[in-house]
């Protein structure tokens, strides 16, 4: 029957099978069902009251004893702070301080180092770029445990410096990155300025910088995803000392504590989700960009 | 890169040259001083680790002890055991993949409300890794989850699997887990290609009278290939040095002391398994042996990739 259709309209050769738009809407909802359950799941889970879900052995449809905010009073007040040193409002900011810095700095040495490769005249440019390439394929995991010997040796393991200074070095994929954007904005300005007797520091803060706002912001959001979500740094230097572990780690911790309370942990768990999520609402634009254009091929 | 005209440039600049060159190394190179600092030093130490016994991470007491790690990594069947989980669990990054180019070309039909579904398929992406294996561990939990709700109402009583305690059960939730957070990177990356190819190709191609389908194989694949390029090389690496989601699973648990990472440990990846030699039972220098070793595969698979991607990738 279909097939009729398609033949019947000739003129319509680029025009879209029916049947295709069809399979897409089909695949489309299942594909939101697989990604949206699991979170309607922990929401419904984190509303539903605690004696409830520990009197009902099997999972909870619908909550008898209609949806409270009891879970999230225990996650958000509760005096595991006084016991253990960590709550969750102290780990999201631990986890804000352990990274922004680092990612600002990051940001701002990165885009510096893009600045010279892409603007600027010295010797040994392409030798400089190739080895900042090699670094790229350096695999992080692999690094874990050469880090940890050697902050050991320095005195820096069990303290929050491991995972702030080395990313104040910038990174190669952030240089790569800028250093294409930078090379979309006209050379005459650079030489302009240079004339007018500009410093290179100037140029970059009152020049560069403001015209590649979007690529600076999408790098940002970048970074700031790999340090809000870092799992494994804290996991390696901060075991074992609670008022410091940022936001993820934390969230292990008050899994353990809470595990015979499901509601509580779901509570906890759309806490930590929350933050992330509520950015990514309103700035989902930069959010996709900084993904997609760090892979874009050069 | 533009040297043509330089000697014109510079003129009687020469001192302006200088602060250029100077201003443009330093600033250049301070990255590859954290690289240094912070990854070759460490790798040059670690190295020399592999080599010696120590006690803890003290390196002043090193001393030779004639390859007895390396003999201690091959001889360790927990070590190949986890490189075996490592690599079953490598299969959801193809999975992954190929979900990430079948749903980029259904988005690709720009049909409507596709903007709402690209934003939506993104969100696992920035969901914490912590967070998911949590999600998730309650979906599959044995007595009060939903999947073995679902399963008992559709199956009666006894359909319910006992996913922590079993082998299978338990890699197959791991399986699951990754497979829900890893498409969303290659879709965003995926729908960037899409948009990228030349529409007069599939103009051309209808007036041919080109079918969807042989559009499809015949110019969107080849078109797109190197992003499947990139993204088969980033989930490799990725998949290789799989950790955070099972790590979580595991010490959640109730293994976080033994480093067991479910039954038989099938959900142990290598990663993981550094991690627990070198941390939790304090072999560094073993653990340093299995590092480079897992160093030489992803070294490995990597070349074997771009070689192997000259015959299908189209790097124009």
């Amino acid at each position: 029957m279909t097939k009729k259709i398609a033949s019947s309209a000739p003129a319509g050769m680029n025009k879209r099978p029916v049947a295709l738009s069809f399979l897409a809407y089909i695949y489309f909802a299942l594909f939101s069902l697989c990604i949206l359950l699991p979170l309607f799941v922990m929401l419904k889970t984190s509303l539903t009251s605690n004696s409830e879900s520990v009197a009902t052995m099997r999972f909870i449809w619908f909550p008898q004893q209609g949806l409270t905010l009891e879970a999230y009073q225990t996650a958000l007040f509760s005096d595991i702070l006084d016991t253990y040193g960590i709550g969750i409002l102290r780990s999201f900011f631990n986890t804000l301080w352990q990274s922004l810095p680092t990612v600002l700095i990051g940001l701002f040495v990165s885009g510096l180092s893009a600045f010279a490769f892409a603007k600027l005249r010295f010797p040994g440019k392409n030798l400089l770029f190739a080895l900042l390439l090699a670094t790229m394929m350096m695999p992080g995991a692999v690094l874990t445990m050469p880090s940890y010997i050697f902050f050991d040796a320095i005195g820096w393991s069990n303290t929050v410096l491991p995972l702030m200074i080395p990313g104040m070095f910038g990174g190669a994929m952030t240089v790569f990155f800028l250093r294409q954007f930078f090379h979309g904005i006209p050379t005459d300005l650079v030489e302009a300025a240079k004339i007018d007797g500009m410093g290179y520091m100037r140029m970059y803060v009152r020049i560069l910088i403001p015209l590649a706002k979007p690529a600076f912001l999408a790098q940002f959001i970048f970074a700031f995803i790999g340090g809000y979500n870092n799992y494994m740094g804290p996991l390696l230097y901060l075991n074992g000392q609670p008022p410091l572990y940022p936001l993820q780690m934390a969230l292990t911790l008050f899994r353990s504590i809470y595990v015979s309370s499901t509601p509580v942990v779901a509570a906890f768990t759309v806490l930590a989700l929350l933050p992330l999520l509520v950015i990514y609402i309103f700035m989902q634009r930069y959010f996709v960009e900084g993904v997609a254009t760090t892979g874009v091929k050069g | 890169m533009q040297r043509g005209n330089d000697a014109a440039v510079i003129g009687g600049y020469r001192g302006r040259m200088r602060n250029e060159a100077v201003f443009g190394l330093v600033a250049a190179g301070f990255p590859l001083v954290g690289f240094l600092l912070f990854q070759l030093i460490p790798m040059v130490i670690a190295f020399v680790t592999m080599f010696v016994d120590m006690k803890g991470y003290q390196l002043n007491t090193m001393t030779w002890n004639n390859f007895a790690n390396f003999k201690d990594v091959m001889t360790d069947a927990t070590f190949w055991l986890s490189l075996r989980n490592t690599a079953l669990l490598l299969v959801g990054q193809f999975v992954s993949l190929i979900i990430a180019l079948i749903t980029s070309t259904f988005l690709s039909q720009k049909l409507r409300g596709t903007k709402f579904f690209t934003a939506l398929f993104f969100v696992p992406y920035i969901c914490s890794s912590v967070a998911i294996a949590i999600i998730w561990m309650t979906m599959f939990n044995n007595d009060y989850g939903i999947i073995n709700d679902i399963l008992v109402r559709l199956f009666g009583e006894g359909a319910g699997i006992e996913w922590f305690n079993q082998p299978v059960p338990y890699f197959i939730m791991i399986f699951i887990i990754l497979l829900w957070q890893a498409p969303g990177y290659g879709i965003v990356m995926y729908n960037a290609a899409f948009t990228a190819v030349p529409q007069s190709l599939y103009e051309a191609a209808c007036v041919d009278g080109a079918g969807k389908f042989k559009q499809f194989r015949h110019i969107t694949l080849p078109s797109i290939s190197p992003t499947t390029f990139f993204l088969l090389m980033a989930g490799l690496i990725t998949g290789l040095q799989l950790f955070d989601i099972p790590q979580v699973v595991s010490s959640a648990l109730g293994n976080a002391w033994t480093g067991a990472a479910g039954p038989d440990n099938v959900g142990l990846t290598t990663t993981m398994y550094i991690y627990n030699t070198g941390i939790m039972f304090n072999r560094m220098p073993t653990a340093a042996v299995m590092s480079f070793f897992l160093f030489f595969i992803i070294l490995a698979v990597t070349i074997i990739n771009f070689k192997a991607s000259r015959r299908w990738a189209n790097n124009d």
